[in-house]
């Protein structure tokens, strides 16, 4: 089965508890007002990629203790993203996802996916309601849902994440809320 | 749901392979120093200078259509003239017979390494001083080569 990537982190530590594999799926019709990742939009952007490949790669780095799925919108290729859930659980990797779409609008795979994953945050990005202190989230209609056991005693502490990548040739990959100040400093953003 | 922010092609620490990409896209490169040279394309003179450990030519990016299109190509052609050099060492290390030969080429490679190494410490070292002037606390990590630094800020 393929899917539609348009960009994946190895590891990280912002999208979620423990070290995480990363996948920005691409794809998204919601056009939420402010996002911050329009590049993620286009349903022809990014690369074709098969879930097979990306389960295996996820079975060959030992230290992750789960996946995080954003986007995009992950929800709207929901067959492949329900593939790697499983494929996923069935590592015993705990699955993080994000959706733009609140619960009452899921379709019965939809809500598959919801019921699969150990933390979903839901709801479109709300411009107005912006708050990069938040944990996991960037507006604060967004929620935090627990559908399984296995995170529910954890408790979020808010605060503002911002993780920096160096690769071994110097190029520099920010992720989370950084500043355009903090863009501007460190020369990702003239 | 967060940003990601991606650098478009690979810094250029090695001024050989710079002034050689340069001229692969159609560019006249003089005037060179350590320090800086001037660039003559598209029928305008720039200058790239090393800092920070890098070269790199300056535009103002607030100005909009201010970045020249050739710029678009300068990442791969460096990347690419990197991979050439490599190469071009490669060869005469196994056709060489001499010691003095090896040890030029064993100092060329070591050059190219401490550059890279030396950018990767500077860009880290900015990152770190930056992120602790606005109040984070930074977490470092090394895996696979790569540095990850986590920063945070409570709300």
């Amino acid at each position: 089965m393929k899917i539609q990537i348009g960009h994946t982190l190895e590891s990280s530590e912002i999208y979620g508890p423990g070290l995480r594999s990363v996948l920005w799926v691409q794809g998204c019709t919601l056009a939420c007002k402010g996002c911050w990742n329009t590049q993620y939009w286009s349903s022809t952007g990014g690369i074709t990629t098969s879930v097979d490949e990306i389960v295996e790669k996820w079975a060959s780095t030992p230290e992750l203790e789960g996946i995080t799925l954003l986007g995009g919108e992950p929800l709207q290729q929901v067959g492949p993203v329900h593939a790697l859930i499983r494929g996923a659980r069935r590592m015993g990797l705990s699955v993080f996802l994000y959706t733009g779409y609140e619960p009452e609008e899921f379709s019965t795979d939809m809500l598959d996916c919801f019921n699969m994953s150990d933390i979903v945050v839901t709801g479109r990005y709300v411009h107005e309601l912006r708050n990069t202190n938040l944990r996991w989230r960037g507006s604060t209609n967004q929620i935090v849902h627990f559908p399984t056991p296995r995170y529910q005693a954890l408790d979020i502490e808010e605060q503002h994440e911002v993780e920096v990548h160096l690769s071994s040739e110097g190029e520099l990959s920010v992720y989370g809320y950084a500043t355009d100040e903090f863009l501007t400093s460190i020369e990702v953003k003239s | 749901m967060s940003g990601v922010w991606r650098e478009k092609s690979v810094p250029m620490v090695d001024q050989e392979c710079a002034h050689l990409a340069l001229e692969t896209i159609g560019a006249v490169v003089a005037d060179t120093s350590q320090a800086q040279c001037s660039v003559r394309i598209g029928g305008r003179t720039w200058i790239m200078s090393h800092t920070n450990g890098r070269y790199a030519i300056r535009y103002n990016a607030r100005q909009a259509g201010s970045r020249p299109s050739w710029m678009d190509g300068l990442g791969e052609a460096y990347a690419r003239q990197v991979q050439l050099k490599q190469e071009r060492l490669a060869r005469r290390e196994q056709l060489t017979t001499l010691d003095a030969e090896r040890e030029a080429i064993r100092q060329e490679r070591m050059v190219m390494e401490t550059e890279r190494k030396a950018l990767i410490e500077t860009r880290k070292a900015t990152v770190i001083k930056q992120a602790k002037a606005l109040g984070y606390r930074v977490k470092e990590t090394v895996q696979n080569g790569e540095v990850r630094l986590v920063l945070v800020k409570s709300g």
